[in-house]
């Protein structure tokens, strides 16, 4: 272990680390560029690097572009990946506070240390979070989704029915494509170009940076309303200490997420903000710039990076796309996963380990250096940023995927969620279900096969199964009361008010 | 209280119309999928129009939802059609003539729709975002941008 840091801090390591550190985050704050992409454009570059650091330089790249991603989210409501999209409401609703250098700050803070917790993770829990990934089922699956949609409720900070239909929304822009169990294209309208559905960074970019610039062009001014910023960084980066729950309960929930094959970061950053919103005393603040908002997402999109490692080192299966392009480099440096990595070559994981920490050290150097400095882009006349942006997220929406559909959608998304937005619709409530919809869906229908019809047989049959399925219904009820609670509130607030 | 009449014209009554038409729409086209695919969605459209008509009808008869939002929304501004009427013609005209030159265009016009008027702003800052994502995207990167067929 000492010989793969003492390699790592050689004088030249450490520069070309700082360097692709740089590279990292500019990927991840250019929309349409998210880590898989940031690690498949890196990867040529380190061929002429040893096996061990080529491989850690690989991950620092992973977990450096993520906190890119947050940095646009927060500053001009454009997310720079899909896991960042959570981030947009809580933390771009501070920058309109004029606490942008704040809740970049909060953001800097958690994105290292949930890339922290994850790395811990990977070194010392690593075999028995691949077991537990390992026992996810369809019925497990379909449960963990389920328990998502239930924080719906959660998220909605408006009109429940309004948050509901938002979602039904959202599940609905999911099944558009072919259908994964039958072969069978639905909602296509015999267009090619909807075969594979709606691309998620479209959706993503449409309904958070196009509906933005329409905002903007219909209020003037600056993204600070108050034109100036009053929020440092120094003030967001101890912020996540003095939400320890919420810290811990993200940590965790990012690297489940990641083990879990298939699941993503942009479900755990999701249901990491919906949980913050659900253990909040206050819960009514999410949305309109609360600290936890940012925090939560935050935390949890990183630690997906050492989650998403977990499976892919011990048993060769990827949890998060990004791991699957990382795989792709341990079989190209002539690695195998397992005994491979652990055993024969147990330096090439360590050096993997140690640049994930390295990394959230070397984010957070940059990110206290450079955050004031992008903070001020939020005092910039949005007479001049519509069109920037809208430029921007034309390229992103275009880059994934390179097809021209994906401008539209994230035009026509951006243009409802305007609408949507003026009118209390839940945009969060509409993207979780987006995103959780087709697993739902997937593992209904597989778990169903897989159970030969009996509810019990296909649902019920394991311990974890029951205990999500248990989760699901608590979640459930919890909802239930808080809409009752709220609801009686609305009712009994004029008349005690009259009294 | 606002006639049922008047209703018609309001946006917060609009909005859950077209979620409804959209939803039966969109179950109108279930039969066609194959058994297996057409579970879901039929359960799912069916909550969206039991939701949809329940808004519609709260919206209709009783004039407000079951937690009332906050305050109206603000009016629309000129300015605010002007960008989606520039920005749609922009997204056309890059189908046809790429990226880059529509940008030459569309960049000054929606600054100058929007109040800018400083010939210098105009230039300036057209040609530097043009020419950042030109070196960022098609030289750097390499990555795809929308071509001129």
């Amino acid at each position: 272990m000492l010989e793969a840091i003492r390699a790592i801090l050689e004088p030249q390591t450490m520069l070309t680390f700082l360097g692709a550190m740089v590279w990292a985050i500019i990927l991840g704050i250019l929309p349409g560029i998210g880590p898989t992409l940031a690690i498949a454009l890196t990867m040529p570059f380190t061929f002429y690097l040893p096996t061990a650091k080529a491989l850690g330089l690989l991950v620092g790249i992973y977990n450096a572009c993520i906190y890119g991603g947050s940095i646009t989210s927060i500053l001009i409501n454009v997310p720079g990946t899909p896991g960042s999209a959570a981030t947009c409401a809580d933390g771009f609703a501070m920058s309109q506070k004029g606490e942008a250098g704040k809740a970049l700050g909060i953001s800097l803070s958690a994105s290292a240390l949930g890339g922290f917790a994850s790395a811990v993770c990977l070194l010392f829990f690593a075999p028995l979070i691949a077991k537990v990934a390992l026992a996810f089922g369809p019925a497990e699956y379909f449960w963990l989704a389920l328990w998502g949609l239930t924080v719906v409720a959660a998220v909605t900070t408006g009109s429940f029915l309004r948050g509901m239909i938002a979602a039904v929304f959202g599940f609905l822009l999911s099944l558009v494509g072919i259908d994964s169990i039958t072969g069978s294209s639905r909602f296509t309208f015999g267009s090619p170009y909807l075969l594979e559905g709606f691309d998620m960074l479209a959706v993503v970019i449409g309904t958070f940076a196009a509906s933005q610039v329409l905002v903007m062009a219909n209020e003037g001014g600056t993204i600070s309303k108050a034109g100036k910023i009053t929020g440092r960084v120094l003030d967001g980066l101890l912020v996540p200490f003095r939400h320890l729950a919420t810290l811990i309960r993200s940590a965790v929930i990012g690297v489940l997420f990641g083990a879990v094959p298939a699941v993503g970061m942009s479900a755990a950053s999701y249901f990491a903000y919906a949980e913050a919103v659900r253990f909040s005393k206050h819960p009514e603040t999410f949305g309109s710039g609360e600290e936890e908002g940012v925090l939560a997402p935050e935390v949890a999109n990183n630690a997906t990076v050492g989650g998403g490692l977990i499976p892919a080192l011990t048993l060769g299966i990827p949890g998060t796309e990004s791991a699957a392009v990382l795989l792709g480099a341990i079989f190209a440096y002539g690695l195998r996963p397992g005994q491979n990595i652990f055993v024969e070559h147990v330096d090439v994981f360590f050096s993997m380990v140690f640049c994930l920490i390295l990394s959230c050290l070397w984010m957070l150097i940059l990110g206290i250096f450079g955050a004031n400095v992008w903070a001020k882009i939020t005092i910039v006349p949005t007479e001049i940023l519509v069109p920037l942006i809208t430029i921007t997220y034309f390229i992103g929406a275009y880059a994934s995927g390179a097809k021209i559909i994906n401008i539209i959608v994230a035009f026509s998304m951006g243009l409802l969620a305007f609408v949507m937005k003026r009118h209390k619709y839940s945009l969060v409530a509409m993207m979780l279900a987006f995103v959780l919809g087709p697993m739902v869906e997937d593992n209904f229908v597989r778990a169903s096969l897989i159970g030969g019809g009996s509810f019990v047989e296909s649902f019920l049959s394991k311990p974890l199964s029951i205990f999500l399925a248990m989760l699901t219904l608590v979640s459930l009820v919890w909802a239930l009361r808080r809409e009752i609670m709220m609801a009686r509130k609305a009712v009994a607030g004029p008349s005690s008010s009259a009294a | 209280m606002k006639s049922v009449r008047g209703r018609f014209g309001d946006s917060e009554f609009l909005l859950p119309v077209f979620f409804l038409l959209v939803f039966l729409f969109m179950i109108s086209r279930t039969p066609a999928f194959h058994p297996r695919a057409r579970l879901f969605p039929t359960l799912l459209l069916g909550l969206g129009i039991l939701l949809a008509t329940t808004e519609v009808a709260l919206q209709l008869f009783r004039g407000r939802a079951l937690v009332q939002p906050d305050r109206k929304p603000k009016g629309i501004r000129r300015e605010f059609w002007l960008v989606v009427v520039i920005g749609a013609c922009y997204m056309l005209s890059t189908f046809f003539l790429g990226f880059y030159i529509p940008s030459l265009v569309y960049i000054p016009l929606c600054m100058w729709s929007l109040g800018v008027r400083r010939l210098k702003t105009l230039v300036g800052v057209t040609m530097f975002s043009v020419m950042t994502i030109y070196l960022v995207f098609g030289y750097w990167l390499s990555l795809p941008t929308p071509r001129f067929y």
